[in-house]
């Protein structure tokens, strides 16, 4: 492979030519020949099954809640608030769905940290929260002004402390005035989250959208200059969730020995979703990559590959459950067994991680380039 | 990072592409310097001659990212990648380690420094994570690398800093993301992030200038830079805004003025995928590199018209240094290139973001 693009300028004439353009390989993202492999049917169907729905259902979790919190806040009781935290965690479930796609409507505005603002180690969403709440900022509870405000305070962790930190109890109590105006903030943030999501879907789905955008790769294409060059995204994209996953949301919280465990460094503690949310995520990672997925294209003899996929997943999946039915989070990551399944579980996701930057996109003919991987 | 020897080698072999053999001896003198990886979870530096050949390397604990070479030629420092927790010395003539050192309790390398004019001082850039504050921490050589003092840089996450031409000023780029080595690598503030480009004076520790660039590109992140002849500043940008944002990822900035963006024809930028990672002159200081190892892309500027007069299309290119009238660079796939040519090629290498010339 000596041959590589090589583009002089003279005489103030420009032309450019894309990466692999010497290999006139018009498919790879590479110009590594993938010429046997059907890069656009992948990019369609991870577009039609995974992430198209996923945002989907995400607005339509978010909208749901909304009105689940608006009926809390005109007639609060027990049965609402818990009927408002239920959707809550269909809403987190949602996210945690569709969290692996940082690139594209999501990263317009600030709508992923809008949506998410994590990991947050100074706690600066929750004290921005708690100071609405202390000083019951009227303009925290509609939707737009909301929505003026910092992105820690209009997406899933702030309405998680709504609706589970200290002090939450009391939104079951119609005589608190309190725990009135707390609804309302909540009822703001679920709106506000519904028109975000709203948006990227709106961004993903409309005329010139990301979809097309992702489905006309091309020469032509400002973004994607070849099907190959999606298919690279979207495993990149798998491949940065697992690792998230595993070093920010498991390995950091779970620290050495169950002694040293540190529980709220994870996401979703409060309402004890964390592990629920991580098993969501990695069922995500298995729907884009695995067999059923992007795994589905490997070439003849490459099969094994997706094959890995879905069987590490699936042993993490089957630790994780087996942590999220034996007790809240809090207590789990501080038990030696559970604290020693969680330890198990970063093998598996280190595995598939290496798989997802070494031989999966090798397999593809694609190059997961050692300086480009994780920027600097 | 598993990038590991035996996949380069079946990425290679499915390329039907055979390593390069160097006959020449490698018994130059050292004029580049590299980190690098070398096998499956395995760092070295590498010191390199005229030619791209070996000449020795130093193994590492873990990834390194940029070096600084003392006035005199005789050592190199190199910095751990960030969060980096150790810097190692290295002795150019005698071709072995010296002294290594870590940053104190409380902070982190980012992963490049650079000598005083003097060679008495090293100064490194540093994480203050508990206070979100830029530091370039101030290291002493004759005293084994102890740190004897710090400099505020004026803004989050200094990730470059360079002694200008002067011998005195010093320009960082504060890339302003904010991260905690609590979550790793992971940018905290990216709805708020500001970078910006400040002076300091290495004789009080004090902001000269501070240069910022208009508030709708407040995600374009400052990170890498080189001075031009003229004595401006030329430097490169990583967006961490949407992808469908036009953004023009070099600019360049002279001392009492704005920053000013380059403008090149759209499909320049574009084959960057908004992110350069790093900034080189060539040796008379008339062009400016900048490479992009997403986009597989380095752009060469006339550093006086702002005009591109080169572009070529390199995968996992990054490290770049001048060269003469060009730049000498290197890839993520081993490869090494002076001008238009490869140099040399190591299926087993992949060179790291940067490369520095020692004389």
């Amino acid at each position: 492979m000596s041959t590589v693009a090589t583009v002089l300028l003279m005489m103030g004439v420009f032309a450019l030519s894309g990466v692999g353009a010497a290999s006139a390989d018009d498919e790879g993202g590479s110009p590594l020949p993938a010429a046997s492999i059907a890069f656009k049917p992948l990019v369609v169907d991870a577009l039609t099954d995974v992430l198209l729905p996923g945002y989907q259902s995400l607005a339509e979790r978010a909208a749901e809640e909304a009105a689940l919190t608006a009926d809390l806040c005109r007639e609060a009781d027990g049965g609402r608030l818990k009927a408002a935290r239920d959707g809550f965690r269909e809403l987190v479930l949602a996210w945690s769905r569709i969290e692996l796609v940082r690139f594209g409507p999501a990263r317009d505005q600030n709508r992923y940290e809008r949506l998410f603002f994590w990991p947050d180690p100074r706690g600066r969403g929750l004290q921005q929260v708690q100071a609405i709440l202390a000083t019951e900022d009227s303009s925290a509870v509609a939707v737009a002004s909301l929505r003026e405000k910092s992105v820690a305070v209009q997406g899933l962790p702030a309405l998680e402390f709504v609706l589970h930190g200290t002090g939450s109890e009391a939104l079951e109590d119609a005589t608190d005035a309190a725990a009135a105006f707390r609804c309302r903030f909540g009822a703001a943030i679920a709106g506000a989250i519904a028109v975000t999501a709203g948006e990227i879907v709106a961004d993903w789905t409309g005329p010139g959208g990301y979809t097309e955008l992702m489905q006309d790769a091309g020469a032509e294409n400002p973004l994607y200059r070849s099907h190959g060059e999606v298919v690279q995204e979207l495993i990149k994209a798998g491949r940065e969730q697992l690792q998230l996953v595993r070093d920010l949301k498991i390995a950091n919280a779970i620290e050495a020995t169950p002694e040293k465990a540190q529980p709220k460094r994870a996401p979703f503690w409060r309402s004890n979703l964390t592990v629920p949310a991580i098993r969501a995520n990695i069922g995500a990672v298995l729907a884009l990559v695995g067999p059923d997925g992007i795994a589905s294209g490997l070439p003849e003899g490459k099969e094994w590959i997706g094959s890995e996929v879905a069987f590490e997943l699936a042993q993490a999946d089957e630790v994780l459950a087996r942590v999220e039915g034996a007790g809240p989070w809090e207590a789990e990551v501080s038990d030696p067994e559970s604290h020693e399944d969680l330890s198990y579980v970063l093998i598996p996701l280190g595995d598939i991680v290496s798989l997802l930057e070494d031989d999966y996109p090798a397999a593809f003919g694609l190059i997961m380039g050692f300086n480009s991987l994780d920027g600097d | 990072m598993a990038i590991d020897r035996r996949s380069f080698l079946a990425s290679l072999a499915s390329l039907g592409a055979l390593p390069f053999t160097t006959l020449a001896r490698a018994d130059g003198a050292p004029t580049f310097i590299a980190a690098r990886m070398d096998g499956a979870n395995a760092f070295s530096v590498a010191v390199l001659d005229q030619a791209g050949a070996v000449l020795f390397t130093e193994e590492l604990d873990a990834r390194a990212h940029d070096i600084a070479v003392s006035p005199d030629l005789g050592t190199a420092v190199v910095f751990a990648r960030r969060p980096g927790w150790f810097a190692l010395a290295i002795d150019l003539t005698g071709r072995r380690r010296v002294a290594s050192f870590a940053p104190p309790e409380g902070r982190h390398f980012y992963g490049h420094g650079f000598f005083s004019a003097d060679g008495r001082l090293l100064y490194a850039t540093e994480n203050d994570w508990a206070r979100e504050r830029g530091i370039l921490g101030v290291y002493d050589p004759a005293l084994g690398y102890a740190r004897i003092g710090e400099i505020e840089t004026g803004g989050i996450e200094p990730h470059e800093a360079m002694l200008l031409s002067d011998g005195r000023t010093i320009a960082v780029a504060n890339g302003g993301i904010a991260t905690s080595p609590d979550f790793g690598r992971a940018k905290l503030n990216l709805a708020t992030m500001a970078p910006s480009l400040v002076y300091l004076d290495t004789a009080t520790g004090e902001v000269l200038e501070r240069a910022e660039l208009p508030a709708s590109l407040h995600q374009l992140s400052i990170r890498h830079m080189a001075q031009a002849a003229d004595g401006s500043v030329w430097f490169g940008g990583q967006y961490e805004g949407a992808e469908t944002d036009v953004v023009d990822l070099v600019g360049c900035h002279r001392r009492g003025g704005m920053p000013a963006l380059i403008a090149a024809p759209p499909s320049a930028y574009a084959g960057m995928k908004q992110y350069v990672g790093a900034v080189a002159a060539n040796r008379d200081g008339t062009r400016i590199a900048a490479t992009s190892p997403v986009g597989g892309r380095m752009l060469v500027f006339d550093a006086a018209t702002g005009n591109v007069v080169s572009s070529r299309d390199v995968i996992d290119v990054c490290g770049v240094t001048g060269d003469g009238r060009d730049f000498f660079y290197s890839d993520g796939r081993g490869r090494l290139w002076r001008g238009e040519t490869v140099l040399s090629e190591d299926p087993g290498v992949a060179w790291d973001n940067h490369i520095r010339r020692i004389i």
